[in-house]
Parts: structure tokens; C-alpha cells; sequence
């Protein structure tokens, strides 16, 4: 569904890439996580993606057309919900969506039927400006729904919701993905992404670290992984070890025989620990 | 103090990183360059007149007519109706067949340029001589209206450009709610609204006098320019928190100055238009006072004691403003 | 596209109607309606006033009395005083006025005229021209000189002073509020980050231009016909004024819009804003004084647009201005129309 081949991007249009030679497939009905902290690109790589920064270098299609010339057809295949809450403030919410769904040409959704989804039908008459953070949240997720987007871009869409609320959230794109659309998922929330996708690609940096399912990252790094607090001065220390390495062996080794550990356990790799290990050393 | 001191440095250090200082100073500063090259046009405004050729050719009447005006030549007829039809006002004025003159007009023309082209003409062709004579003097007060009403204008927009600003930067703090974030720390109101104006009440002063030097006004005395601008920025902060007050968002901002421009304008047309007696009407302006403030300064008839008037007006104006609007203010910003 | 034109239109009004923006609109024309029916004077002499004294009774005493007499009938303004010091001193007081003293000399009268000294070379001339021709006419006879009147037919009667504001208004208020206005709402939807919403979607910038100028031609009109309906009744060219003030504020709007496509914030772009509105309203000066027309200020877009909406309120037959003003104004809607979505096109991404 998306190709994207040798992706670089500079804010400077100089050397000093904020992505830098991003190479990934995503497949067709493929729920793809795109991980990383604040800053490592991923945001710059999805704004390229959805046409708001200019492609300066490599190749990114959509469904088979060139985002170089975006064209109607390919606005009316994608659906947006964005992190940050946009929204005319003036309008209610119901106006909102009433508004955006005239903007395509292909059929949309009845935007009652979609406030109702996310719990919004009581505040469907309310100025959005006059909205909660999380409502405003879950109202531009709902938007992006409005055109049953082929490929559907969300942008941290559980942050700041109640856990009830982002289950339901969470339900609502495993429903989407099941009729057939592709998710590409940007989060640095990695219990969603473990859950939710199928491949995650781990960006640092600006750079892809690694993409795998996350079942193999967790064979892969799981219960060889040991998570080992100590002290170093007035101060905790939480560090995570392979026992397969080497490396990590002796490191291990090494604060035993220090004996400054103060609690040790040996566990399956959460999504979170295996960012770190990869990003935080690397596995160059 | 200190606190004073600080949100005036937050509020200045915003204004340089976004180009506000340099646009609200270098804004004035252009127009008054504008205004430069508008005066001396302004100044040797007179009638217009059009002849044609044929006409032109007689050095005598030529000379006369451009004693009383500007005039431009055209080669035929066809020429000088079109010029006549312009949008302007412009008397043609040709020499008939039989040697008489006509003039040549549109028929929308105003008064002068209707009559005074046959003064021209009738005192042009005269033969007899008037048994009387005529003589011109006058009181030396060079500085043409223009200007002078230009440059208190001026000073003026310049006051109410850093009032926008003001409001502009209290209007970003409410939307950002750093203002909730201020209330919760020991800062005063009134600390808070000097540090919001000092930019406001600063920048003028250097301003005002660099308009005054650029219009070649540098003879005023600039003590009394100093009292009126330090004065004026009374209604500078009244602008600034009229517009925030009003508005819970920039783009409400901009239609309440639309309005607030109003009444701003008034003054100035009111000063000058209104006789004396209807000027009440536009006494509960603060920029009308100041407006005469300026204006008399520049004239070099203001004395001390009109600036002190002048001044409780437009202080006594600011501060009443003030108390009106006192509970909306505590409301909107705290 | 005419469906999403449709949507973003609605969007605008509604936003725009939640803003207040047509109160305002409203509020600000009934103003002007107060101010021209009851505020201003019918009749407002911007003529200086002229204080005189008088020390001659020679031959001519009664020439000269006559004279002023017929001219205070006309002018009230004209004031005689006692002592020759007090024109002075009159003058200082009230700086649009004159003096005149009338002596006698050799055996004639003598008229010396005070002025206070910034009045030019050819306007003196003319004063001392007007004061003689007037003088001649009584005691010599009257040389007649022949007028052609270029637009014969049609009668032209004086506006009232009143009345002929509202031309002022329709330019400044109908038209250019588009100019100040649409920078808002651009803005606020970058503030709000709506617009990035709106360019995810198959939604163009085109369209997006062209809903919010529409929405300012509302504005405008709006104003216009409250403006002129309330003051001038029915017998106005209404369409005529609606064609001007639409083309009118579409410029205006597209103005705005390319201003405000090279500014990050609101307060940077209202003091260009201001600026350029001072600059637009430099040709009032000659709006009335119709014969000071230097070739910069014609070159302001506002001088062709006074007379243009004073030649539709009040016809003198001088249609020409009419047909150059439509002519430029749509001339000046495509290109900028085309500059401001290739504007657009490049500011709404930059950030």
C-alpha cells in the first residue's frame, strides 16, 4: 500500500537530516507501528507521507501514485487523525465533521453514526472549543474516519484518553484493519503498538533501527533479557542485559561482583525494553 | 518592581524574535518617508490647466496661466478633451477660430476650477487698468497645514500601532494561558499591566522624535514632545487593553481594532472639521487632546500650561476608562 | 469542487457569523448611517475665514462695502475688526484664515492681504486675482468668456457635503474591510491547525481562497446597501455600486491575503496592515480637492476607486472612469487571484 525507498528530509535543506535514507513496505491491510521518542523523525516522516512537507529526496507511493503529484484521488484514499487537536473552535462538533465530509468525493460516513463510535453523540451540538482535550482527541479521530480511508494515518490517537476510552479506540482500528484498511500507526506508546501492530519499525535518530513483527522482536529478545537495578552513589540505575551477549555478560558480571545490585529480574522483553536495548546501544 | 522588570523583558525579547520591535518601528518610520514625499506635492497644490498647442505658442497667456497654476500642453483638440475627462479636476483652455478663448470643462468640476479660468482669462484681456493695487504679506507661520496635521497623525498612528501590538501580546497570553500561570505567583495586578505597556510607553519616545527629524519639524521643543508622548502613552496601554479585554482570541482581536480605529479617526477629522463649539462632541477622546497636543507643539504655540490641560484630559479619560472596565479586566485575565 | 466550495463557504460564514463579523459589519455601516444623516452638516465650508479692516473712504468706499457685503451673504465666515493688530491676533487663534486690510495709497485704494505664510506662490496669485475680478465686474464692464461643457446633457447639482462622504465610506468600510478582515480568519485556522486538517483532504487551495473572498464580498455588500439604502434611498444605480463594491472587495480581500501570506502571526501583519490602510487613505486630500491629483497618488488604488463609486452614486456622465476602474479591478482579481494561491500554495506548507 506504501512504498517508501531512500527517504531524507532537512528543515535546513543542507547535510543535517532530520530523517535520514528511511526505506520501509507496508503492505495492504497491515497495521504498522512507527516507534520512537519525541524528536527521532516520526513526525517528519508522516507529514511527507501525507503531503504536508515537500518530498525533497527518495520515493514514497501511495496505493501505486507518486505523492511528488498528489492528486484528488489519492486525498480521498487517506484519512488523517493528528495528534495535536484541529479543529474550528466555532464549530460544533457535529458542524465539524459536516464540514470536512464535503471536502471528498467519494462516499462518506454519516458523521452522527461516527460520533456515536467514539462516544461523542451527547456533545454533538456543542461548540468544540468548549471541548475537553480528550473529546477534541477522539473528535478528530473520528474525522479522520469520514472518507472509510484505504490508508489510514493515526497520530498517537489513544494519548491522553482514559483507558475505557482508548479501548475503545483500540477495538474501533482492529474493526477498521478487519474491512480492509492499512494503519500506519506513529506512537511512542509501546504497549499500543504491541498490541495493536504487526510490524513495528523502531526510528532513532531519524534512522529505522530495525522492523519486525513484534512476536519476533520478543522471541528474539525475550527471556534472555534481565533488568537489573543498582546503585551508583545516592542513585538507581535501571539497566537492561542480554545474557546472550557477551558484552552485557561481563557488565553483569560486573555489578554482581560490585555488589551494588538492589533488585534483578529476569523477564519476557516488553516492546519498551527491546526500543531501548536496540536505540539505546544499538545493535551495530 | 523586579517582576515589572521581568515581564518586560519576556515581552521584549518576544517582540525582537519575531520582527514585532523592528516592524513597529520601522512602520512609522516609513510612512513618515510616504508622507515626505507627499508634503511638498500637497504644498504647491494649485489648479490645473490644460491648453493646447496652437494656444501655447502665445508666451503671454501661457506665462499668466501659470502664474495661477500648473499647466500641461496638448498637441490638438482630441488630446485636451481627453485629459479634461480625466478623473481630476482640469479647465482646458483653447483659442477659438475667431480668436476668442473658451474654456474647456467636464461639467463636474468644482467651484474653482469652474470660475477661476475665466478670472484669468477677463483679467487677461482686460485693457483698463483697475484704479487700485494690491499687496501680499504674511505672519511667518511657514509650516504648511499639511504637514503639521500629517505629522501629529502620524505621531498619533504611532501610538495606536504599539497600543495593537500590546493587545496583541495580552490576547497571546490569554490564549496560551500563561496568564493562569502568572496569577498563581505573588505578581500584582498593576505589576502586571506596567510590565505589558513598557514597550508601548518606550517605544513611542524614540519613535516620535525620529518622525519629528525625518519631517523636518527638529525646531520643536522637545521637552514638551517628551511630556506629550510620556502623556499620550496613557491612551497607548487604554488601546492595548481595549482590544484584549474584548477579545478571547487574535481574530476577534482584529475586528475590535477595526472598530477601535473608529472613534481614533474621528478625532483627527473631528479636530479639524468641527467648529469649535461642536468639538464637544469628540471631547471624550483621549487621542483628540492628544492630537492638539501635537499639533500645537508643532505649530510652536503650546505653553506648559495647555500641555498640563491637555494632559489631566487625557489621563483623567485613561483612568476613568480603566475603572469602567475594571471587573472586566480581573475577569479576562486572571 | 462546487459541493467543497459550498462546505467551506458555510464554514466561513458560520465561523464568521460566531465571530461577530456581521454585527460588526452591521453596527459599523448604521454607525456611518447615523453619523451622514444627522452628525455631519448638509453645508461644511472648509473656506478660510478673513478678517479685515478697513481705513479708506475714498471714491471706491461704497465699490468695496458692496463687495464684502454680497460676500459675507455668501461666506459668514468674513469678520471685521477694529484695530489692525487684532487680525493678527485672530489669525494665531484660528490658522485657516486670512486677513485683509484696505488702505489708501497714492490716491486708490490699497488691499493688503495677511496670510499666515505657508500658503504657496499660485495660490496667492489667485487670491489677489479672485478679490480684483470681483472688484472689475462692479465698476467696469463684464467680459464674457465662452464655456464648453464636454457632458452637455446632464445637470449636475452639488453634492451635499454629507452626502458626499458616503462614496468614503463605501471604499473604506464595504470594500476594505475584506483587507483587514481576511488576514483574521487565515490565521486563526493556522492557529487552530485546521488548515493542515483541510490539506490532507482532496480539498485545494483554490478553493479554500475563493470561499473566504466570497465570504468578504458578502461582507461587503452588506454594508454597501445598508450604507447607501439608509442614506440615499432608491433612486441609486444599486447595481452598479454592488459591481463596483464586489469587484471592489474581491481585491481587497486578495490584497489581504497576499499580505498576510508573508507574516507568521497576527501582530505582524496588523501593522503592515494599518500601514498600508494609512497609505490607501492618502487620496481623501484629493477627493476634496479634486484639482490635486499628483501622479503617485492616482497610483493609489483608492483614488480611481473614490471617484469611480462617486461618478455611480452621483452621476456627472464622465462613465469612462467607470468602465478603466471594472476594466483594472478585474484585471488586477486574476493575477492576484493566481498570486495568491501560488502564495498560499508555498506559505500554508511552510510551517
Amino acid at each position: 500500500m506504501i512504498k517508501v525507498k531512500n527517504l531524507y528530509h532537512s528543515y535546513t535543506n543542507d547535510r543535517a537530516y532530520a530523517v535520514e535514507d528511511i526505506s520501509f513496505d507496508i503492505g495492504k491491510g497491515e497495521i504498522f507501528g512507527f516507534l520512537g521518542p519525541s524528536g527521532a523523525g516520526k513526525s517528519t516522516t508522516q507529514k511527507i507521507l501525507i503531503g504536508l512537507l515537500p518530498l525533497q529526496k527518495g520515493d514514497v507511493s501511495i496505493a501505486g501514485m507518486d505523492i511528488r503529484k498528489p492528486t484528488e484521488e489519492m486525498f480521498n484514499l487517506i484519512g488523517v487523525s493528528f495528534e495535536q487537536p484541529n479543529l474550528y473552535k466555532k464549530l460544533t462538533g457535529l458542524e465539524n465533521l459536516e464540514f470536512y465530509r464535503k471536502m471528498f468525493s467519494v462516499p462518506t460516513e454519516d458523521p452522527m453514526k461516527l460520533l456515536k463510535m467514539v462516544g461523542l453523540e451527547q456533545a454533538a451540538k456543542k461548540r468544540a472549543g468548549g471541548y475537553s482535550k480528550g473529546m477534541m482527541q477522539r473528535l478528530v479521530f473520528a474525522r479522520s474516519m469520514l472518507n472509510t480511508p484505504k490508508m489510514w494515518f493515526l497520530d498517537e490517537p489513544t494519548s491522553g484518553l482514559d483507558p475505557t476510552t482508548a479501548s475503545n479506540i483500540k477495538e474501533i482500528i482492529w474493526q477498521k484493519r478487519k474491512e480492509g484498511a492499512t494503519i500506519f500507526l506513529t506512537t511512542h506508546n509501546m504497549h499500543i503498538a504491541d498490541e495493536l501492530c504487526d510490524r513495528v519499525a523502531f526510528i532513532h535518530d531519524g534512522r529505522i533501527e530495525l522492523i519486525d513483527s513484534p512476536r519476533n522482536l520478543k522471541l528474539q529478545y525475550g527471556e534472555k533479557m534481565v533488568q537489573v537495578e543498582h546503585r551508583m552513589g545516592e542513585t538507581f540505575k535501571k539497566e537492561y542485559l542480554s545474557i546472550l551477549e557477551e558484552k552485557d555478560r561481563q557488565r553483569l558480571n560486573h555489578l554482581i561482583n560490585q555488589g551494588t545490585i538492589e533488585t534483578m529480574h529476569s523477564q519476557e522483553a516488553t516492546l519498551e525494553e527491546i526500543f531501548i536495548k536496540v536505540t539505546g546501544r544499538g545493535l551495530k | 518592581m523586579r517582576r515589572v522588570w521581568m515581564i518586560f523583558r519576556r515581552d521584549l525579547s518576544s517582540s525582537i524574535r519575531e520582527f514585532l520591535l523592528l516592524y513597529m518601528m520601522a512602520a512609522p518610520i516609513i510612512l513618515a518617508i510616504i508622507f515626505k514625499m507627499f508634503i511638498p506635492s500637497a504644498n504647491s497644490a494649485a489648479l490645473q490647466f490644460a491648453v493646447d498647442a496652437e494656444t501655447a505658442k502665445d508666451m503671454g497667456i501661457y506665462k499668466t496661466i501659470s502664474q495661477y497654476g500648473s499647466v500641461e500642453v496638448y498637441q490638438d483638440f482630441q488630446d485636451l478633451e481627453k485629459r479634461v475627462r480625466g478623473t481630476d479636476d482640469i479647465a482646458g483652455i483653447i483659442k477659438a477660430q475667431n480668436g476668442s478663448y473658451q474654456i474647456v470643462l467636464e461639467g463636474n468640476e468644482s467651484h474653482d476650477t469652474k470660475v477661476i479660468p475665466e478670472m484669468i482669462l477677463r483679467d487677461y484681456l482686460s485693457k483698463e487698468a483697475l484704479a487700485m493695487t494690491f499687496s501680499i504679506r504674511d505672519l511667518g507661520y511657514t509650516q504648511s497645514p499639511i504637514a503639521r496635521v500629517g505629522a501629529a497623525s502620524l505621531i498619533l498612528t504611532t501610538l495606536i500601532l504599539a497600543g495593537a501590538v500590546i493587545g496583541f501580546n495580552m490576547i497571546e497570553e490569554k490564549e496560551g494561558k500563561t496568564l493562569s500561570a502568572l496569577s498563581v505567583t505573588p505578581m500584582r495586578r498593576w505589576e502586571f499591566i506596567l510590565g505589558k505597556s513598557m514597550i508601548g510607553i518606550l517605544l513611542p519616545l524614540v519613535i516620535v522624535y525620529v518622525i519629528l527629524w525625518l519631517l523636518d519639524m527638529w525646531y520643536v521643543d522637545k521637552a514638551m514632545v517628551f511630556a506629550m508622548t510620556l502623556i499620550s502613552s496613557g491612551l497607548t496601554v487604554m488601546m492595548g487593553f481595549l482590544i484584549s479585554v474584548f477579545s478571547s482570541n487574535q481574530i476577534s482581536g482584529i475586528a475590535n481594532m477595526k472598530i477601535l480605529l473608529l472613534p481614533l479617526s474621528a478625532s483627527v477629522i473631528g479636530a479639524l472639521m468641527l467648529s469649535p463649539s461642536q468639538q464637544v462632541f469628540v471631547y471624550w477622546l483621549p487621542t483628540y487632546w492628544s492630537f492638539l497636543g501635537f499639533d500645537g507643539i508643532i505649530r510652536n504655540t503650546m505653553t506648559w500650561g495647555q500641555i498640563g490641560y491637555y494632559g489631566l484630559w487625557i489621563l483623567g479619560l485613561t483612568f476613568g476608562m480603566f475603572l469602567l472596565l475594571r471587573n472586566r479586566i480581573k475577569k479576562s485575565f486572571i | 469542487m462546487f459541493q467543497r466550495y459550498g462546505g467551506l463557504l458555510t464554514k466561513d460564514i458560520v465561523t464568521a457569523f460566531r465571530n461577530y463579523f456581521f454585527l460588526i459589519v452591521l453596527g459599523v455601516a448604521l454607525l456611518f448611517v447615523g453619523l451622514t444623516n444627522f452628525l455631519i452638516p448638509k453645508e461644511l465650508s472648509i473656506k478660510p475665514a478673513v478678517y479685515y479692516y478697513v481705513d479708506y473712504d475714498g471714491g471706491l468706499e461704497s465699490v468695496i462695502d458692496e463687495a464684502i457685503l454680497q460676500s459675507q451673504e455668501k461666506h459668514s465666515k468674513i469678520q471685521r475688526v477694529e484695530a489692525i493688530e487684532d487680525i493678527a491676533k485672530n489669525m494665531e487663534s484660528n490658522f485657516n484664515s486670512l486677513g485683509m486690510v484696505i488702505k489708501e495709497e497714492n490716491n486708490q485704494p490699497h488691499i493688503q492681504f495677511i496670510l499666515q505664510g505657508h500658503e504657496n506662490e499660485k495660490l496667492r496669485n489667485t487670491l489677489i486675482l479672485s478679490m480684483k475680478d470681483d472688484l472689475r465686474s462692479r465698476m467696469q464692464q463684464k467680459i464674457e468668456i465662452e464655456r464648453i461643457f464636454l457632458n452637455k446633457d446632464i445637470e449636475v447639482e452639488r453634492i451635499p457635503f454629507n452626502l458626499g462622504m458616503i462614496p468614503i465610506f463605501i471604499v473604506m468600510e464595504s470594500m476594505l474591510l475584506g483587507f483587514f478582515l481576511i488576514a483574521a480568519l487565515v490565521f486563526m485556522e493556522k492557529d487552530e491547525g485546521t488548515i493542515r486538517a483541510y490539506l490532507v483532504s482532496p480539498g485545494k487551495i483554490p478553493e479554500y481562497l475563493m470561499a473566504k473572498i466570497t465570504l468578504m464580498v458578502l461582507l461587503g455588500c452588506i454594508s454597501a446597501i445598508t450604507l447607501v439604502s439608509l442614506t440615499l434611498g432608491t433612486g441609486v444605480d444599486y447595481i452598479g455600486m454592488l459591481a463596483l463594491v464586489i469587484l471592489g472587495s474581491i481585491a481587497a480581500a486578495i490584497g489581504g491575503l497576499i499580505l498576510a501570506s508573508f507574516f507568521q502571526n497576527i501582530s505582524q501583519a496588523s501593522i503592515w496592515i494599518i500601514v498600508i490602510g494609512i497609505v490607501l487613505s492618502l487620496p481623501f486630500m484629493s477627493y476634496y480637492m479634486p484639482s490635486f491629483a499628483p501622479r503617485f497618488v492616482k497610483l493609489i488604488p483608492t483614488y480611481s476607486l473614490l471617484f469611480t463609486a462617486r461618478e455611480i452614486l452621483f452621476p456627472t456622465g464622465s462613465r469612462e472612469i467607470i468602465y478603466w476602474t471594472s476594466l483594472g479591478l478585474m484585471i488586477f482579481n486574476v493575477i492576484g487571484y493566481m498570486a495568491a494561491v501560488a502564495a498560499y500554495r508555498f506559505s500554508v506548507k511552510r510551517d
